[in-house]
């Protein structure tokens, strides 16, 4: 057989397999979000966003759960990003290469991969136990503590891709390093930070097991983060597990919005990044 | 060209060949040693810089060209285990201050009382410019990137800052390319203009010395053609050093050229003499192409 076409040959095999494994991956995708989207999707009315969630048989909503689940998100997010940020940026731009560095990037990675009902009990001990209740304050820490590692490691990375004459050519010009990595290396990493706040948010965007032990859940509507709050991942958990087929519609629901929150706060955050990166 | 330089006589033949500038020296490097680490890569230079001139300096890869431009502006201070020694002269005040090699220095030159110019990095940098080899447009607009520099140590008024902006785009020959398009990204300029773009950045602090360090070496001829007139206008206001690899550019546009190898200062003369009467064979042998 000549050169050419055992080439041609095993080129056309490793598209198949290629092909292959890709539609492997999206099938799956897809039937989970179809899942989602069938069983969920019918359950969307006016009483998910306005009503609390109800005894069984009894009409309601995951007004509750929206509102805890969007404040200890936010909680969480904010924590992430002020220590995530600041602690990648140091691991890249200062310390990165001492032993201390070394140190803090190891423990980093560990955490990357803790099992998040570990982070949850580590915060029952800390807010939870000491204070005598359970809080939103404890579940947004306890988020915030998941998403921490994946912004810093993300933070670092992209920092890192910077190329050295970036900084060089501001320091030519006079300014401090904080400066320089401030105005110009953030800058240039913009949409690279941006998105390990994206994959941050994703990642606690769904965690139940942190928010059992932290603010358990409430079936009210309650805004005092000092309070035990609802949440839709505890929720769904309840839910799913119950006998009763209106509150496993609600639990179907409360999957559909959170899916449907990560998309928008993805496709939303592309968007801007293109926007404010445009050439 | 400088018609009246004298040579320095040496009886040293591995000693360089130095025909010192008669006009103002604007820096001037002296002995100067250069570590990475423990590893030493300049070898006692000397470097005059003349006010108002372009000094360019050639070598072969590796041989210290860039290290010695990256010492004068101290930006090798990034880096934790990066080292000189000896002297760095602007306008007769030592930047370097390092206490060791005046004793040597003393030795050599007499007892020449040097003032050490008290200036911190930062100041310092705002007073020596730097552009490199690759542009590094910041990732904002083209007018940000031009007042970034300024905005370090001034308090401008728009309309001030609008004027800097404008005379310096127009003095690296941007302005008319760009003056539609100001709050537009750097990022999305061509190479040249973005390394034109860098020329106007550096120059808007009114630097007295402005490194150039291969800025030519990722641009295309139409584009080195445009930088290089644009240095020769530049000359009138600023001292440039350039380095270069290529040896046509530095013939057309230097004043002054230094030949470096293996980390010394191998001959330093008027460009036209350094070019066609050239005293070391090294020298010789590397601008007729015969190694490098």
């Amino acid at each position: 057989m000549d050169r050419t076409l055992r080439r041609k040959i095993t080129n056309s095999i490793f598209v198949v397999l290629c092909a292959a494994a890709t539609l492997v991956a999206l099938a799956f995708l897809v039937m989970i979000l179809w899942s989602l989207v069938a069983k969920g999707f019918g359950g969307i009315d006016a009483n998910i966003f306005t009503m609390t969630q109800p005894a069984p048989g009894s009409p309601g909503g995951l007004l509750n759960g929206i509102l805890g689940s969007i404040l200890m998100c936010a909680l969480g997010m904010l924590l992430a990003i002020v220590v995530g940020i600041l602690a990648g940026t140091w691991l890249a731009e200062y310390g990165g290469k001492t032993a201390y560095g070394q140190v803090v990037r190891f423990l980093n990675d560990v955490l990357l991969s803790a099992p998040s009902i570990l982070v949850g009990l580590f915060v029952y001990e800390i807010l939870v136990k000491p204070f005598h209740g359970f809080s939103g304050y404890a579940g947004g820490v306890a988020l915030g503590l998941l998403a921490v590692p994946i912004v810093t490691r993300t933070t670092e990375d992209m920092l890192t891709l910077q190329p050295n004459t970036l900084r060089e050519a501001g320091m030519a010009l006079g300014a401090g390093r904080g400066f320089v990595i401030r105005s110009i290396i953030w800058k240039a990493a913009g949409a690279g930070l941006f998105t390990g706040g994206l994959l941050g948010f994703a990642r606690i965007s769904g965690e139940t097991a942190p928010l059992l032990f932290t603010s358990l859940g409430n079936q009210f509507v309650n805004l005092k983060m000092s309070q035990p709050m609802g949440s839709l991942p505890t929720t769904i958990f309840q839910f799913a597990l119950s006998a009763y087929d209106d509150w496993q519609r609600l639990a179907w629901v409360g999957a559909l919005l959170i899916a449907i929150a990560v998309l928008a706060v993805n496709i939303v955050g592309r968007l801007v990044a293109r926007e404010t990166h445009r050439p | 060209m400088n018609d009246v330089a004298t040579p320095i006589i040496t009886r040293d033949p591995e000693a360089p060949i130095m025909v010192r500038p008669t006009g103002d020296l604007v820096l001037e490097a002296r002995q100067l040693d250069f570590f990475y680490g423990k590893s030493q890569s300049l070898y006692g230079v000397d470097l005059p810089i003349e006010r108002n001139k372009i000094t360019a300096l050639i070598g072969p890869s590796g041989c210290g060209k860039s290290t010695l431009l990256r010492t004068l502006n101290k930006i090798y201070d990034l880096y934790p285990g990066q080292n000189a020694t000896g002297r760095i002269l602007l306008d007769g005040k030592d930047i370097l201050a390092d206490r060791a090699s005046v004793s040597r220095l003393k030795e050599r030159d007499g007892d020449v009382a040097l003032e050490p110019a008290n200036l911190d990095t930062s100041a310092l940098r705002a007073r020596i410019g730097m552009v490199f080899q690759k542009p590094t447009p910041f990732p904002m607009s083209i007018y940000d990137n031009v007042a970034f520099g300024v905005r370090l140590y001034f308090k401008k008024s728009k309309a001030e800052m609008d004027q800097i902006v404008e005379r310096s785009l127009r003095r690296a020959a941007l302005w008319d390319e760009v003056k539609d398009k100001l709050n537009t990204s750097g990022l999305g300029l061509s190479g040249g203009q973005q390394q034109r773009l860098c020329v106007a950045r550096g120059i808007a602090v009114e630097p007295e010395v402005l490194l150039l360090d291969e800025p030519a070496s990722a641009l295309d001829p139409v584009s080195t053609a445009k930088l290089e007139e644009t240095l020769m206008e530049l000359r009138d206001d600023f001292s440039i050093v350039i380095v270069t690899h290529n040896l046509q550019q530095a013939a057309r546009i230097s004043d002054y050229t230094g030949f470096m190898f293996l980390g010394r200062m191998i001959e330093f003369r008027p460009t036209a003499e350094l070019f066609e009467r050239p005293q070391s064979t090294r020298t010789r042998d590397y601008v007729t192409g015969r190694f490098g």
